[in-house]
């Protein structure tokens, strides 16, 4: 009996020992994980650029997006008050329907917090960092610059895309 | 007959004990007042998306979450790591609608070669919650004899071993805009 109660306390010595250590110092930490979910900005389009009519041997059309009634509206609305960062391709090509021509335009932003071009300013490469209105809105007239030297009658038609991100 | 029927039952205890585990010392009984810290460098912040985006940080990014460790270069640890499955719309863990919580990947690496702070070239990458390697990297070949034994007052050598924390978020259409945060806590101790 004396045999087997030794050997019993043998075994739970096996067993038991390992894994059990105690007194380690340990340290433990958080850090934090964030993430911000934006309301997404919403690009509507209210007019298109209309270059008017063209007269015989005009050399460049010139759309001031400050003043003329012919440039291009849009219209931002997202989180009031927010910052954004516009980012556009100022160069872009008109291609004549039908074939046969390229233009190239260069185009001008101007932009304001109300539905007033005349309050607008230009959009450069400087201050595109913007802050969304109080309304959550903005607002950006599109123009620019085309060159009509040796250019083919036509139509030609063509996109402007614009970037906006939070910031 | 009864006694040797249970001394049979105990041997094989003990033997299949030996058969699956090999023989490892843990060091670390041995240095319960030696000095171990952790401290975070950076958290891992995700930044601003918009609903239905997804979003990673990578390892080597300069985004990613880093941990650095600090203790004795020649002991083991043994890293834990415990990781939310989302972050929550203002911390609100009790949310369970896509609305109010995102799905988080989480993957992690540890650097032990006495690189410096965002030097990942040799990271080594784990995908367990936890995981045990030494301070500073061992060369290859046999072990080093032990070093001596340290008595009375001692200045413990030091060596710093880093952690990195990233991933990925996947909001959904639905995802509410606002703030989503969690916590992620890492356990280390000498093993």
């Amino acid at each position: 009996m004396r045999i087997l109660l030794a050997f019993i306390a043998l075994c739970t010595g096996y067993i038991v020992g390992p894994g059990t250590v105690m007194g380690q110092p340990r340290e433990s930490v958080s850090i934090s994980v964030g993430l911000a979910i934006e309301s997404s900005i919403e690009i509507e389009t209210i007019s298109n650029i209309n270059l008017g009519r063209i007269q015989p041997g005009q050399g460049e059309v010139f759309i001031d997006p400050k003043s003329d009634p012919g440039a291009g509206l849009l219209k931002l609305s997202g989180r009031p008050d927010a910052l954004i960062r516009i980012s556009f391709a100022e160069r872009r090509e008109l291609i004549r329907v039908g074939g046969g021509g390229v233009i190239q335009f260069l185009y001008l932003l101007a932009g304001s917090t109300r539905d007033e071009q005349s309050t607008s300013d230009l959009i450069q490469l400087e201050n595109r960092d913007l802050r969304m209105g109080r309304s959550g809105e903005y607002f950006i007239w599109v123009g620019g610059t085309v060159s009509l030297d040796g250019v083919v009658f036509g139509q030609y038609e063509g996109e402007f895309t614009i970037e906006i991100d939070y910031l | 007959m009864k006694h040797y029927l249970f001394v049979v039952s105990c041997l094989s205890l003990v033997v299949s004990s030996t058969l699956v585990q090999a023989q490892e010392i843990p060091f670390g009984s041995y240095y319960t007042g030696a000095p171990i810290s952790l401290f975070t460098i950076r958290d891992l912040d995700f930044g601003t998306i918009v609903a239905g985006d997804i979003k990673e940080r990578t390892l080597g990014s300069g985004d990613e979450a880093v941990l650095e460790l600090e203790g004795i270069p020649y002991l083991d640890v043994i890293v834990t790591i415990t990781a939310p499955d989302y972050v929550y719309l203002d911390g609100d863990d009790l949310c369970v609608l896509p609305a109010c919580r995102i799905p988080l990947t989480l993957n992690y690496a540890y650097t032990n070669n006495l690189e410096l702070t965002d030097q990942i070239g040799s990271a080594i990458l784990f995908a367990t919650s936890t995981v045990r390697f030494p301070i500073q990297r061992r060369v290859t070949g046999p072990p080093m004899p032990p070093p001596d034994p340290f008595l009375g007052s001692v200045t413990y050598p030091s060596a710093a071993a880093y952690i990195y924390i990233y991933g990925s978020l996947t909001s959904s259409i639905s995802s509410s805009a606002g703030d989503y945060q969690n916590t992620i806590t890492v356990t280390v101790e000498y093993f």
